[in-house]
């Protein structure tokens, strides 16, 4: 039991300090344009842990052939793109045969979340990385987490960060990202 | 604000004073689709797209200016080449073949970098193919360049990329200074901000740019108002 809680205390901290968006800046216009929308970010944030984590393993079965020879390790870019094509075609079909409402209503954020820098980055630093296939699982949960733990932070403030006391200047974008950068300091100084 | 294709008139030009008016007009059309792009729908700007790399890369203007070239190019051919996709085909599809195209545009992008700005271009490591996936070809293809005829799309396609690439530069350009206390590796100003560089300098940095890029460009309206 001590283990497991520690395992799970040591996987929080890693999705908050090494979190996709306050470290590496990742996905955070498709937070920005996401927080613009009516709250469903969580939903994002559910799809996008879907993409990352079923398209690593995609990416995983076919990295070894591609990565023998110079020329085709060019189209690596390529592969990622096929993974998350071939997720984001399965998961609309399998939404749309369970429930034809619920499709039309995730469609939109289902799109948002395939085609972003979040998926594609975590793909990447798989192969660079060049884990085990448990591992990369690993690290496609925890930046799919990551992603929505950032997006629960950014709509705890929602309100006031879209109050009228917010300068006009600052109103919108410029707000967001003034306070994505010090949710970001304080995560750098917890991680020093 | 909705703009759309430019129309000739029916009748076909035949005087000086005819082509002089549809140039006046073409360059009034150029000049507005400029302004939008480069002002009022700034990419990185106003608008907040493609942040990742302008937070976490663009930390000197010669890292800037590597990000502008992959960008630019990426970007500009690939919307180019998926004008040509039918519609017909379903959203979901389009999406992919544009991503698609976009993975391949990029591979002679790199080639050439690794030959012009070596360094620069290592320095981006996978911020650079991440820009495939660059909200202009995953959204703005469908909202905005794909409903106009392909003459105006490519111009203001040309307008945003040049939008976001003056808009980079000149991050990259005030975070070197910052950093700095320089640039290119000369120190002439007596204080320089380490933290500038890292990626809370960088979120923090590009906030306080946009909400004072905002201010200048409302700044002549509030003088109109202030003045009435």
């Amino acid at each position: 039991m001590a283990v497991f809680l520690e395992t799970i205390g040591a996987a929080m901290l890693a999705i908050i300090l090494e979190n996709v968006i306050f470290t590496t800046a990742f996905g955070t216009s498709t937070l920005i344009s996401l927080s613009k929308r009516d709250g469903q970010i969580f939903f994002c944030g559910l799809f996008i842990t879907e993409f990352s984590v079923l398209s690593s393993m995609i990416a995983y079965a076919f990295e070894g052939l591609m990565l023998k020879s110079d020329v085709s390790a060019r189209f690596m870019p390529t592969l990622y793109i096929l993974s998350i094509g071939a997720v984001y075609i399965a998961t609309l079909i399998l939404i749309w045969c369970v429930s034809k409402k619920a499709f039309k209503r995730f469609k939109r954020y289902i799109h948002l979340s395939a085609f972003n820098c979040t998926v594609l980055s975590v793909l990447f630093n798989n192969t660079l990385n060049a884990g085990t296939l448990g591992e990369r699982v690993l690290f496609a949960l925890e930046v799919g987490l990551g992603f929505t733990l950032a997006a629960y932070i950014l709509s705890v403030n929602y309100e006031k960060l879209n109050s009228d006391e917010v300068p006009a200047s600052f109103s919108g974008f410029p707000i967001y990202v003034l306070y994505i950068g010090v949710v970001s300091m304080v995560v750098y100084a917890l991680g020093r | 604000m909705k703009f759309k294709g430019f129309r000739f008139p029916e009748r076909k030009p035949t005087t000086v004073s005819d082509i002089s008016e549809l140039q006046s007009l073409a360059s009034s059309q150029a000049s507005t689709a400029g302004r939008e792009a480069v002002l009022t729908s700034n990419a990185l700007l106003s608008s907040g797209s493609i942040i990742a790399p302008a937070v976490v890369v663009a930390t000197s203007f010669q890292s800037a200016l590597a990000l502008c070239i992959v960008f630019s190019l990426v970007t500009f051919f690939t919307v180019l080449i998926c004008s040509f996709v039918p519609r017909k085909l379903v959203y979901t599809v389009r999406i992919i073949v544009y991503t698609l195209i976009a993975s391949l545009v990029y591979i002679p992008v790199a080639i050439l970098m690794e030959n012009i700005m070596p360094a620069q271009f290592s320095a981006l490591g996978i911020y650079a193919p991440l820009l495939i996936t660059n909200s202009f070809i995953t959204m703005k293809t469908e909202s905005k360049f794909y409903r106009l005829k392909r003459g105006y799309m490519t111009e203001l396609c040309g307008f945003y990329i040049i939008g976001y690439d003056l808009a980079l530069m000149f991050f990259g350009f005030m975070r070197e200074l910052l950093t700095n206390g320089g640039l290119f590796g000369v120190q002439f100003l007596p204080l320089s901000i380490p933290s500038v560089g890292t990626v809370y300098g960088g979120f923090i940095l590009l906030a306080l740019t946009a909400a004072t890029f905002r201010w200048l460009l409302t700044f002549p309206a509030r003088k109109r108002q202030s003045e009435n």
